[in-house]
């Protein structure tokens, strides 16, 4: 096994038990913490597959940032410190949305793994580099790019104009 | 070489976490959490087909082809290109609802989603929350009547509530 297949496996592991804990835990502040070593583990899968430059944006955008937001709006709504029963739906719901969450990842992953399982990739880091997917981004995606930062504008004005209220 | 079963078992292990998550949850946040899952399931799947050949999957070394002719790389990169979009516009969505949760718990209380059924006006129950004077997303409609200043039972019992507990939230959140 080369480096790259190992720390695929390690990386992996660690996020989709992340996730999983993420989802499941009783503390509140826990599954934001799960939730950053769910994404940040994310990170190195990007970097074992040969996306280095997607797995910097994640470790800024994801860990730096939208968790960081996560942490503040539990705080802000006061969310309680401790094991807590009230967080998820009772036992009923909560059996089904099992069943749901397990009947997507039977179809997603049994769908893919019929399309594409019998095969393999080989990543290549140069192709990752920041040079080629600045080229990318700056050339044939240009329009997108720049579509995506009006709506990165609407979202910032949006956020301001619900938090703010339309009286003041 | 990787395999490509591994970054399949993990999306869809993410993915089916970020249904649980999304379907299980109570509080508006951790919902938020399984959103995220989903979106991060997505891109697994994207960084994975940037790893294609140009080709896409019908590019790719099986174990019986013979090797040869490997077909150019797609200039493009269109699947780390778009995993890069999609962190953005999760994190654009993500700070758009945070910011109506913090809507909601300044006027209902509460940030439990089983106990906000309302919808508004259109509600045969609904009443306006003590302290709604300083509501910005309430009109200037008819007073309360007597009847139904008591609310509904769900969203009155979760969480202290009064005009003292509203005044120094609302104060905590600007």
């Amino acid at each position: 096994m080369s480096v790259a297949e190992v720390a695929f496996a390690v990386f992996g592991l660690l996020s989709a038990v992340g996730g999983v804990l993420a989802v499941t835990s009783r503390h509140v502040v826990h599954a934001a913490l799960w939730l950053v070593v769910s994404l940040g583990a994310l990170a190195g899968v990007y970097l074992a597959l040969g996306a280095e430059v997607v797995a910097l944006v994640q470790l800024l955008v994801y860990v730096g940032a939208v968790v960081v937001l996560v942490l503040f709006a539990l705080m802000l709504t006061r969310a309680p410190i401790g094991v807590r029963t009230d967080l998820d739906a009772g036992p009923r719901r909560r059996l089904l949305a099992a069943v749901a969450g397990v009947a997507v990842a039977l179809l997603v992953g049994g769908t893919l793994t019929i399309a594409v399982g019998d095969s393999g990739v080989t990543p290549s880091l140069a192709r990752g580099a920041a040079r080629p997917l600045g080229q990318a981004i700056f050339g044939g995606w240009l329009l997108p790019f720049e579509l995506l930062s009006v709506l990165l504008l609407a979202a910032l004005v949006a956020a301001l104009a619900v938090s703010r209220g339309s009286d003041r | 070489m990787i395999h490509l079963a591994g970054p399949v078992v993990l999306a869809s292990v993410l993915a089916g976490a970020g249904v649980y998550g999304l379907l299980a949850r109570r509080n508006a946040v951790l919902v938020l959490v399984g959103a995220e899952l989903l979106v991060a399931a997505a891109g697994v799947l994207f960084v994975t087909a940037s790893a294609l050949p140009a080709g896409g999957l019908a590019g790719l070394e099986r174990p019986g082809a013979p090797p040869g002719s490997v077909p150019a790389a797609d200039p493009l990169l269109s699947g780390q290109v778009l995993t890069i979009f999609a962190i953005t516009i999760a994190a654009a969505e993500i700070g758009l609802a945070l910011a109506v949760i913090l809507l909601l718990f300044r006027v209902r209380r509460t940030s439990d989603l089983d106990a906000v059924r309302e919808l508004g006006e259109a509600s045969p129950t609904y009443s306006e929350m003590p302290g709604s004077a300083e509501l910005p997303i309430v009109p200037a409609g008819p007073p309360v009547s007597a009847d139904s200043a008591g609310g509904d039972g769900a969203a009155g019992s979760s969480g202290p509530s009064g005009p003292s507990g509203s005044s120094v939230a609302a104060g905590e959140v600007r």
